[in-house]
């Protein structure tokens, strides 16, 4: 059963991921508490397991699709890199209801910023 | 140079953060910022976004891993079953969004995060 549920929450989140650009986390975690009973850190933890796999098969369908600018990959990446192993290792301190409330009130600002955002033009080339 | 430079360091360590923080890869940071700040067409800000995500992604899971948390109670059959989900889910998206206008993929984008937002806000 866990198998089938498994397969559903990575489609929803693939899906996503592949249209969105985004790893598809906002989707597994919430799916793994709730449907596979994961405690919070394991969710995060898988989650960001399945994205590899997940940003890996996306990075290389964009990529030949003409949608990925390596170079600007390679400069976010570094700092990318080091606050990630950081954000982890404090994640590990903090207790999941916390972690919780850290994740919600993240979403906030960022609905937030899309929405104040979202009134630019778009760019479409 | 220096301009991208520092524009492309802040988004790393704003998305780094989030996504170690949270489990995540980051991507909602990503693609805003490499619109707003680096100036990527939309299309190829989430194309740019998960290649940039497959770094964090790589990282993370290991940072999580030395701390004991994968595969914490979760079997490695359930696991799998995701990661075949996610892949076969992620071609199928990467393709649709090309047949989505630029306007409407942001605008479904900034409708995704509001979700998530009030998702999270009630429960």
């Amino acid at each position: 059963m866990s198998v089938a549920i498994g397969i559903g929450i990575g489609l929803v989140a693939g899906l996503l991921g592949g249209m969105l650009g985004i790893g598809g986390g906002a989707i597994l975690i919430p799916g793994m508490v709730i449907f596979l009973g994961a405690e919070q850190h394991t969710a995060q933890g898988v989650s960001l397991l399945i994205i590899t796999f997940l940003a890996v098969v996306g990075a290389m369908t964009h990529y030949r699709q003409h949608n990925v600018q390596l170079d600007v990959a390679l400069w976010v990446a570094p700092a990318a890199v080091l606050f990630c192993v950081t954000g982890g290792i404090v994640a590990d301190l903090l207790d999941a209801s916390l972690l919780r409330d850290v994740w919600g009130a993240i979403l906030i600002v960022v609905a937030v910023a899309m929405i104040l955002s979202g009134r630019r033009s778009v760019s479409t080339q | 140079m220096k301009r991208t430079a520092l524009f492309s360091t802040i988004t790393g360590a704003i998305a780094g953060l989030q996504a170690g923080l949270t489990g995540v890869g980051g991507g909602v940071f990503l693609v805003p910022l490499m619109v707003g700040l680096l100036k990527l067409p939309q299309y190829q800000a989430h194309g740019t976004s998960l290649a940039a995500i497959v770094a964090v992604a790589v990282v993370g899971a290991i940072t999580y891993a030395v701390l004991g948390h994968i595969p914490g109670s979760l079997g490695w059959a359930a696991i799998a079953a995701m990661a075949a989900g996610a892949i076969i889910g992620v071609i199928a998206g990467a393709r649709l969004m090309m047949k989505v206008p630029a306007r409407q993929l942001r605008w479904l984008f900034s409708v995704f995060i509001m979700g998530l937002g009030i998702y999270m806000i009630v429960t």
